[in-house]
């Protein structure tokens, strides 16, 4: 048996030539509607914590935006923040955003006050720290290309996972 | 009118600057470190964020005011007027996180009273050089401190 297939519209016609600005605006939008609508429910925190790195870059901007000595958030530091998010997996909770006085924005996880963990990138080195429960603590640095390192990962699913 | 607001204000803040403390700061004394930035704390949590406790890279320490024996309205205008008035920018205050002193010593830290620009005011300094060795003092210190937000309605001019 043979199956007839039907190319898509745009490789039939041209749809380029002879629209105006507005029509392709609105195809931009629509392709992107239709773009995140395909994606998982779990990519959205992404997105929503990239607004929030996004927002706290505007609003610290300014040196001593915390009312003492502190240094405008570095455009560099976000873009690390931006590549953590990536880079995390699924099956965690979300983290907050939260800029430090050094300029530097760091992605934090608090269960409330038992739990707490804060992560940042710097080139290629991550920097972390976390205290967990009464006298656990686990601190330092670990090199970061692409994936995250099994530490951290460690840490994320055995004190943040999604519930 | 503004002119009795402000000149009720410059005598508010020759009021405040008589205060006497000890110069030794002793492990059970209550210190406050005033937040500025909505960022630093939970208000639905009702937690202050470790940001709130990281040193300054300028100075390498933070600023804290000794509480002993002072209302809440006191609390509010010695931060008004000697943490946030001192900037040009007019920063507003938000919330405060209170915490005992001996929290400090706990994580290996040092608080000097520094008499300027009050009387009350000491720095918390002795944090490790390396980043993930102060974000873990200064989680510690986040989790010990408690979260005061300021009152919306509280206006630290009316006594």
């Amino acid at each position: 048996m043979i199956l007839a297939t039907v190319p898509p519209y745009e490789m039939v016609c041209p749809v380029e030539a002879g629209l105006s600005e507005e029509y392709k605006n609105i195809k931009a939008l629509m392709d992107n509607i239709r773009f995140k609508s395909r994606e998982p429910l779990s990519f959205s925190w992404r997105e929503s914590v990239r607004d929030d790195i996004e927002r706290s870059c505007r609003t610290h901007s300014k040196t001593g935006w915390d009312g003492y000595d502190a240094e405008p958030v570095s455009l560099e530091s976000a873009r690390g923040a931006l590549r953590i998010i990536n880079a995390l997996p699924d099956h965690i909770n979300p983290p907050n955003v939260v800029p430090e006085p050094d300029g530097v924005i760091a992605l934090e996880w608090n269960d409330g006050s038992q739990k707490t963990l804060a992560l940042s990138l710097s080139g290629n080195l991550l920097t972390y720290a976390g205290v967990f429960g009464g006298t656990c603590k686990k601190y330092g640095e670990e090199p970061f290309f692409s994936a995250l390192p099994s530490t951290i990962i460690g840490i994320l699913s055995e004190y943040f996972p999604k519930v | 009118m503004p002119y009795l607001r402000r000149l009720s204000e410059f005598f508010l803040s020759i009021f405040l600057r008589f205060d006497w403390v000890p110069t030794v700061v002793a492990p059970d004394e209550p210190a406050t470190r005033y937040i500025f930035d909505k960022d630093h704390f939970s208000e639905g949590k009702g937690v202050v964020k470790y940001a709130a406790f990281l040193p300054s890279k300028k100075t390498g320490d933070i600023s804290v005011y000794r509480v002993k024996n002072c209302s809440e309205w006191r609390i509010w205008a010695l931060g008004k007027h000697f943490v946030g008035r001192l900037r040009l920018d007019n920063v507003i205050l938000c919330a405060r996180a209170d915490l005992p002193a001996r929290a400090f010593v706990q994580q290996g830290l040092r608080v000097i009273a520094k008499k300027r620009p009050h009387q009350r005011h000491a720095i918390v300094n002795g944090w490790p050089g390396e980043k993930a060795g102060q974000r873990v003092k200064a989680i510690a210190l986040a989790r010990d401190s408690v979260l005061v937000v300021k009152p919306r309605s509280a206006n630290i001019n009316d006594k």
